[in-house]
């Protein structure tokens, strides 16, 4: 362990698997989690009879018992779909959602053994466009799940996913501009950094939803369509496309593509949290104060360890609010059209988007020079 | 030799391979999905060579937007495999395909001979204007100084491009048509 | 942390990784579902009713036009984070480039809008 490049490749090992857990527990609880919620709404009870060890906790066993169930489906390939591409297209989805979960920091930084360990998995020169690079991959999934299934709803919905994606891709790259030139960096750390510390107007956190605010929201608004959910939900909508581009899908297969939704869901809903929340820091006691407040007792290495823990559960306390903002849309809205839709992305949210940035432009070089 | 440079020689070979593979395949989706591989394992050789921004530009426009357009030809065209027609190489494709390999030469020569003299004698390149961390910085202050024409002029370029292509596939609506 | 490694390589672990737990979770279910295929199981489903016609048919241009005008929208954002990333070395100058670099885009952005290529109907 005395040799860096042993020492780094382990670090990146753990810190890549953290990501992967996190990434691979997302999609069977939210699944629980969506279906209890959705008989909240609608007055039903629900999945509430799995238990875990004789506890029944409101269903709680109800992820695992779905796995195992999808675990035991049959698995078969329709007779006139294209078999390659087939076979191809849901690990697509999976392996970018799985990807961009590792660009999100976790926390800060530990120290272990001297040496420092920064905890964002994949931490790029060029920041969080590694995020837009691959959820912009994203969109061959669901083309390919369509195209290669031969079947017209499939095709139809693979269609309209795609349409979708690049109709909202463009809104969703400009609104994050100004957190870029406000905040003078692309490097997701940093901008949780120069959030926390200070205040803005000696009583607000600095956080960039308050620099940004028109940023915020329509990065919000995009964020539900790049991800497909209602009410964007068009490539899937059951009222008319049977399952979109998931009707001739079924067992593992199909769940790859929940695999890969959910953990985007995810990583989008984090980057929300670290560009315009404050990531992992807790507003009015920033991390440095935690490690100076805890460092007396625990010593530095393992102050560092707690914050990070602390750090960890804030950061998916954020990102909780923004899941159940999710399933609360997907319960409460009703579907856009498909013109809709595509007016709203881009005869709305487009132009928007470039008045926004020029007009946070002009305020920040008004205000920074 | 470090291992980013066996690991950037590897990928070398592999993206030719690739390349050699998607141009000869007779399926159009085939091509496409081994371009968008191609795409981004050529974004890989531009991150080992320190290019970051290039790298993550290629795939969001490459490998992102570009093939887009690709796959949605092949999709709404949506040929039945037994349709796509495949016939002899014509004389005039028989001559494109040479030029192409000539280009292809010339090409591989010409950056051949300037790694080759970049190995081995200093350039005279400028000294970054930012370290290290910043690499994304040194583009923007050489596209805001050496490059400013460059990048007012591509303004104008996509403005011709979004209205060549509004032109050619967006019929002028008639009253005919829209009765 | 100065990094010994390329920062490239956790990417290359993570896909391996995927990759591993897309196959392996796919062999799984294959390995322990049952296997009985019957026709219509596997014929193509359209809601239960015979067939009409196939899949592979043409359909109508309009998502082109928005994919080419996804590309050139998509070069224009690609080249305004690299002016973010530098906002504060480039200061008035950069915001008053980028304003005109912006209002030429603007100006074909009007032009989609009046020739009704925005319309999905």
């Amino acid at each position: 362990m005395d040799n860096p490049v042993v020492f780094e490749l382990v670090a990146t090992v753990l810190k890549v698997v953290l990501a992967l857990v996190v990434a691979l527990q997302v999609a069977p609880l939210m699944v629980w989690v969506e279906r209890r919620q959705a008989a909240l709404i609608q007055r039903r009870i629900g999945p509430n009879r799995v238990g875990l060890f004789g506890f029944r906790l409101f269903g709680f066993g109800q992820p695992l018992a779905d796995t195992i169930k999808l675990l035991f489906k049959e698995d078969f390939i329709p007779k006139h779909a294209n078999k390659v591409f087939y076979v191809i297209a849901p690990i697509v989805p999976a392996l970018m959602g799985l990807l961009a979960i590792t660009g999100i920091p976790f926390g800060k930084y530990v120290e272990v053994m001297g040496y420092r360990v920064n905890l964002q998995p994949v931490d790029l020169n060029a920041g969080f466009l590694y995020l837009f690079a691959v959820s912009a991959l994203g969109v061959y999934g669901v083309a390919l799940a369509g195209w290669s299934s031969n079947n017209k709803y499939a095709l139809l919905g693979g269609l309209r996913a795609s349409a979708q994606m690049i109709s909202y891709e463009i809104a969703m790259g400009l609104s994050l501009l100004p957190i870029v030139f406000i905040f003078g960096t692309l490097n997701l750390q940093n901008i949780i950094g120069a959030q926390s510390g200070h205040l803005l107007f000696g009583f607000l956190p600095a956080w960039g939803i308050f620099y940004a605010p028109v940023s915020f929201v329509i990065f919000v608004i995009t964020m539900f369509a790049e991800t497909n959910r209602l009410p964007f939900d068009l490539a899937e909508g059951e009222a008319e496309l049977v399952a979109g581009f998931l009707t001739e899908y079924g067992s593992m297969r199909w769940s790859l593509f929940f695999l890969g939704e959910y953990a985007m869901m995810f990583t989008l809903s984090a980057l929300t949290v670290c560009l315009f929340l404050g990531g992992y820091e807790i507003p009015y006691l920033p991390q440095t104060r935690i490690v100076e407040m805890l460092s007396g007792t625990l010593g530095n290495e393992l102050a560092l360890w707690a914050t990070f823990l602390i750090g960890f559960g804030v950061l998916i306390f954020k990102v909780c609010i923004f899941m159940f903002i999710f399933v609360q849309a997907r319960f409460t809205l009703p579907r856009f059209r498909y013109d809709q839709l595509m007016r709203v992305g881009w005869v709305y949210m487009l132009p928007l988007a470039l008045v926004n940035v020029v007009v946070s432009a002009v305020w920040a070089a008004l205000s920074k020079f | 030799m470090g291992i980013e440079t066996v690991a950037f020689i590897l990928m070398g070979l592999l993206a030719v391979a690739l390349a050699g593979t998607l141009a000869t395949r007779r399926f159009p989706v085939s091509a496409a999905m081994l371009l968008i591989t191609l795409m981004v394992l050529l974004a890989g050789m531009y991150g080992l060579l320190d290019a970051h921004f290039a790298a993550v530009a290629q795939i969001i426009v490459y490998a992102g937007a570009i093939m887009v357009v690709f796959v949605f030809v092949m999709m709404l065209l949506n040929l039945p495999p037994e349709e796509t027609r495949f016939g002899t190489l014509t004389l005039g494709e028989g001559v494109l395909t040479l030029a192409g390999l000539g280009a292809a030469v010339v090409l591989g020569t010409k950056v051949g001979h300037g790694f080759l003299r970049s190995a081995f004698q200093p350039t005279n390149a400028r000294a970054p204007f930012f370290p290290e961390p910043e690499n994304l910085k040194n583009v923007a202050a050489l596209m805001f100084t050496d490059y400013l024409w460059a990048f007012e002029l591509i303004s104008f370029l996509i403005l011709a491009a979004i209205i060549g292509a509004v032109v050619i596939s967006k019929k002028r609506k008639t009253h005919a048509e829209h009765a | 942390m100065s990094s010994v490694l390329s920062p490239y390589f956790p990417i290359l672990f993570t896909g391996v990784a995927a990759l591993l737990i897309a196959g392996g979770a796919t062999a799984a279910s294959f390995l322990l579902g049952p296997k009985k295929p019957n026709e219509a199981k596997l014929d193509v489903y359209e809601c239960g009713v015979p067939v009409v016609g196939s899949a592979r048919q043409r359909l109508s241009v309009k998502f082109y036009l928005t994919a080419i005008l996804f590309i050139l929208f998509d070069i224009e954002t690609v080249f305004l984070y690299l002016w973010a990333s530098a906002f504060d070395m480039l200061g008035w100058f950069g915001v008053v480039e980028v304003a005109i670099f912006v209002t030429t885009l603007a100006a074909g952005y009007v032009y989609i809008l009046k020739r009704g290529a925005l319309d999905w109907d």
